[in-house]
């Protein structure tokens, strides 16, 4: 027990909440700027922002050096802006963010508890738990991202197969779902389910000592 | 079953909670949960220093009751 009562513990633990409660802070305000979005596009209708693209093709055309490649004039002209599907992917980014926010949320009430000296607590092993479901969440998240990402890429292109060629789009089939999924995630979300279980187990001993005179 | 006797030897002895918990070093609240039979276990230091203050055996202040008598 001195461990947690020596001073130069308590000040890491204090510096370490601090950070968590700026990082908590940062990745909640994140939020906002994507729900503008979300409602700008809500509001703004489509027709106009087809039109606007539509009136700068050329640029577009000149921009991405397309007459080099199999791309031709006929094919831009395929892009058209597909509403749903951008909301659709903003709000999965805000589902990530979310994610995100759970995560470092219980890790700063379990550096809390500890600051306050209650390690071994079911409180605890059920926060590293949650800690551990949010970075299988995180994991799964990713090749969701990347599905959506190529829904997004296929709208805007309305299916256009030479567009979509040019692309980088890392999730087109399940196969490449599966391995899109991020598995260092998962595995550190493993490690840490196992980490919460230790800490059951930790409870167990930790009851067994206070009630033994 | 275990049953704690200590009150009965606390009795005999004429001592108080606080002054035994003061002797033996734990606290009073400690040793009133030991005394009405609230602990899991009992360490074999904590028994010594009961004995040792009580001058007594640890038969005196545990004792086995069958429980289907």
């Amino acid at each position: 027990m001195n461990t947690f009562n020596s001073k130069s513990f308590n000040i890491l633990l204090k510096v370490l909440v601090t950070i968590v409660t700026i990082a908590l802070i940062m990745v909640s305000v994140s939020i906002f700027p994507i729900v503008l979005v979300i409602i700008a596009l809500i509001v703004i209708p489509s027709s106009f922002i087809n039109d606007t693209m539509n009136d700068n093709k050329d640029v577009l055309y000149d921009s991405f050096n397309m007459s080099n490649s199999v791309i031709s004039y006929h094919d831009v002209k395929d892009i058209t802006f597909s509403k749903p599907s951008i909301i659709l992917l903003f709000l999965l980014v805000i589902g990530l963010i979310v994610i995100y926010i759970l995560a470092i949320n219980y890790l700063r009430k379990w550096l809390k508890n500890i600051k306050n000296e209650q390690i071994f607590t079911l409180k605890n092993a059920n926060l590293i738990e949650k800690i551990a479901y949010c970075f299988f969440g995180l994991g799964i998240y990713s090749a969701i991202l990347g599905a959506a990402r190529y829904y997004v890429s296929y709208s805007l292109v309305s299916g256009n197969s030479k567009l979509l060629s040019i692309m980088d789009n890392d999730v087109e089939s399940i196969g490449d779902f599966i391995w899109n999924v991020n598995f260092a995630f998962i595995f550190a979300g493993i490690i840490i389910w196992i980490i919460g279980r230790v800490f059951k187990y930790g409870m167990f001993l930790q009851e067994e000592y206070d009630s033994t005179i | 079953m275990i049953i704690i006797r200590l009150d009965r030897v606390m009795a005999d002895r004429k001592v108080k909670l606080s002054e035994l918990a003061n002797e033996i070093d734990i606290t009073v609240a400690n040793l009133s949960n030991l005394k009405t039979g609230k602990v899991k276990a009992i360490r074999f230091s904590t028994l010594d220093a009961i004995c040792k203050a009580l001058d007594c055996q640890p038969a005196d202040i545990i004792e086995y009751v069958d429980d289907e008598s």
